[in-house]
């Protein structure tokens, strides 16, 4: 005779019997979770981005103004014009810069924070990363504007240290001078490497907390000397965060359009071409094969990053 | 002769916690030292001094007569096997074997013809190429033994390196590292809260307790002649006799031991003890009975132990020579 007490009663409502219904399928319920941003991110996300890009691929009429549906490299032959090409060097150089500025800045802070912040002052290192996230992207860069404008703070205060003379020397060198650091390749990198530090600090900070306290002693009691430390065991543990980092800080710079546009000289960047060929110029064609650089650059840094070994620790 | 490490007073204090108090030690030269104690009782605290993780507060260590304790880890001849093993796992075992080596910039061929030999004497020849996270518990184990022996450093030191592995692998391992350090001849330093372990492979042990060191000597003297209550009931699970009981039968002093593989049952005499439990354990037998002091639980062997029941009424006595005396009394 059965035992009535073996089995709770089934619950009544919809609910309930979902719940039974995702026990005996665990396939339904992972289906239920997937499906939605599957949908958004697979269909709605990449079918758009592969639309545009297949419209690199095809042309403008030079004379009509209007896109011919013809397949053909033209459009990229393009992208190799001396003004075009400066865009690219341009934008990829200040990418490569802040990247390697924001990797060097963060280390220490992101040490700091995996290896010796505890308790009150791990959520005020937080606190500290996140909080210029909290405001916007466009009051921060006007701030800076005025901060290194010829009549901001800064130029203030190097004044008062009587250090003008060391500004003035290095606003006058070519290419990354100008009249005021606010109009110079030196105030958008500034900037740049403002917006995107946290972007780096968190994955570095993160990959580093996994780096027990043993290792660093393993090190030194096997003869290390702690240079010979960092560049043994620390770094490359710390590599695949710097990398998730630099992804960030990398491609984010690649593709903004805003910071060069508010503080810098009048020069393009890439996402400033983007920007004007599809909008007042109409021309699609060209802004995605724009488009198309960043991609490619990217990809072709995560397989060489791969290939050195950067994703072993993983 | 020179010991191989030498305290002088040493002293470590983390604010007001004393880690380690006063301690005075000597390790003699290829001698097996087992530093054994409960967690908090300064052992672990004691190794990482002589490797030199942190520094003493106050008083002298020596390695090799040298002092040492304003010498970083990196300039010690003494290696370590870590608690968790340390392996490094963006390396492979080879590659984690031979980091000394590498450090040192010694050069490739001869580097994994090293790391290759270290790896067969610890019998995991052919595993260099794999990842630590390839390898099981007692795998890790012996590559971390590797890594820290290819320096042939003068003093080795083994933190719990027994602690996360299954008892049979710990067996075994125990019996490899005596015959290792033996074959060597480099002084083993071991830290461990187990006393069989310490037992089984030490020449001497140091009993901790609370920054001091309670009672140092070879297993013998410390299973059959504990210096306290403290020492005597941390290593084995041994009768302890106060005052009172003591008085009872008539001895004078303060706080006895007995062991209880000392207790003989029904060797003949008055029934003077009932049996309250009976417990198998394999080889022997546990039997506790109640005398008129107390409690006494005696190991008996089967030939005594199979016909004894709970509730028979038995002959419990002992040797006069088994019954030990101790001088201090603090637990």
């Amino acid at each position: 005779m059965p035992n009535p007490h073996a089995i709770k009663p089934a619950g009544g409502g919809v609910f309930a019997r979902l719940s039974d219904l995702f026990w005996r399928r665990p396939g339904v319920l992972l289906l239920t979770l997937l499906l939605p941003p599957v949908l958004w991110l697979g269909v709605i996300y990449i079918g758009s981005l592969v639309a545009l890009l297949a419209q690199s691929f095809f042309s403008i009429d030079e004379f009509s103004g209007l896109i011919k549906y013809e397949l053909t490299f033209k459009t990229y032959l393009e992208l190799l014009r001396p003004a075009n090409l400066d865009i690219l060097v341009r934008t990829v150089s200040m990418a490569a810069m802040v990247t390697l500025a924001a990797a060097v800045i963060a280390f220490p802070i992101a040490y700091y924070a995996a290896r010796y912040a505890t308790g009150k002052w791990k959520v005020i290192f937080y606190l500290g990363v996140m909080l210029p996230l909290w405001s916007s992207y466009l009051v921060k860069v006007y701030a800076w504007k005025l901060i290194l404008a010829k009549e901001g703070i800064l130029n203030w205060i190097v004044e008062k240290l009587h250090l003008s003379w060391a500004l003035d020397g290095i606003l006058a060198m070519p290419v990354i001078g100008g009249n005021s650091l606010s109009v110079s390749y030196i105030g958008t990198f500034l900037v740049f490497l403002y917006v995107w530090l946290p972007f780096m600090i968190l994955p570095m900070q993160a990959s580093l907390e996994r780096v027990p306290l043993s290792f660093l002693e393993a090190s030194s009691d096997l003869g290390a000397k702690p240079a010979q430390t960092f560049w043994a065991v620390v770094f490359p543990l710390a590599l695949p965060g710097m990398i998730a980092g630099s992804i960030f800080t990398f491609s984010l710079t690649l593709g903004d359009y805003i910071i060069p546009q508010i503080v810098g000289s009048s020069r393009l960047f890439i996402g400033q071409a983007v920007y004007s060929h599809q909008g007042t110029a109409g021309n699609i064609p060209l802004a995605a094969a724009f488009t198309v650089v960043p991609i490619i650059i990217m990809a072709f840094y995560l397989w060489f990053a791969k290939r050195k070994g950067a994703f072993d620790a993983i | 002769m020179i010991s191989a490490v030498t305290f002088e007073n040493v002293s470590q204090h983390f604010g007001s916690v004393k880690a380690v108090d006063q301690l005075n030690l000597q390790i003699d030269e290829g001698e097996f030292f087992a530093m054994l104690g409960p967690s908090g009782s300064g052992k672990t605290t004691c190794l990482r001094l002589i490797a030199g993780f942190q520094k003493p507060t106050a008083g002298k260590i020596s390695i090799f007569g040298e002092a040492v304790q304003d010498v970083p880890p990196y300039r010690r001849n003494v290696n370590t096997v870590f608690q968790d093993y340390a392996l490094f796992p963006h390396l492979t075992v080879a590659e984690n074997v031979a980091y000394a080596l590498k450090i040192k910039k010694v050069n490739k061929t001869t580097r994994q013809k090293e790391s290759e030999k270290a790896l067969e004497m610890v019998r995991l020849g052919g595993y260099g190429k794999r990842r630590p996270s390839e390898l099981s518990g007692g795998q890790r184990q012996r590559v971390a033994l590797a890594r820290a022996l290819i320096n042939k450093p003068k003093v080795l030191l083994l933190d719990e390196p027994l602690g996360a592995l299954d008892l049979k692998l710990r067996e075994e391992m125990q019996g490899e590292l005596k015959t290792l350090q033996q074959s060597l001849g480099i002084t083993f330093v071991f830290v461990t809260h187990d006393q069989s372990e310490a037992f089984s492979m030490a020449d001497r042990v140091a009993v901790f307790n609370e920054g001091k060191i309670a009672q140092l000597g070879t297993p013998e003297h410390i299973y059959h002649r504990p210096n306290d209550l403290f020492v005597a009931s941390f290593v084995g699970s041994s009768n302890v006799l106060d005052r009172d009981q003591l008085n009872v039968i008539g001895v004078t002093g303060e706080a006895a031991s007995l062991r209880p593989e000392a207790i003989q049952l029904n060797e003949g005499g008055d029934k003077n003890a009932t049996v309250i439990s009976k417990n198998f354990l394999g080889s022997s037998i546990k039997v506790v009975v109640e005398m008129d002091f107390g409690q006494l639980s005696a190991l008996v062997d089967h030939a005594r132990g199979d016909s004894i029941v709970v509730g028979d009424n038995v002959n419990v006595a002992w040797d006069k020579e088994a019954l030990h005396v101790m001088s201090g009394t603090d637990a």
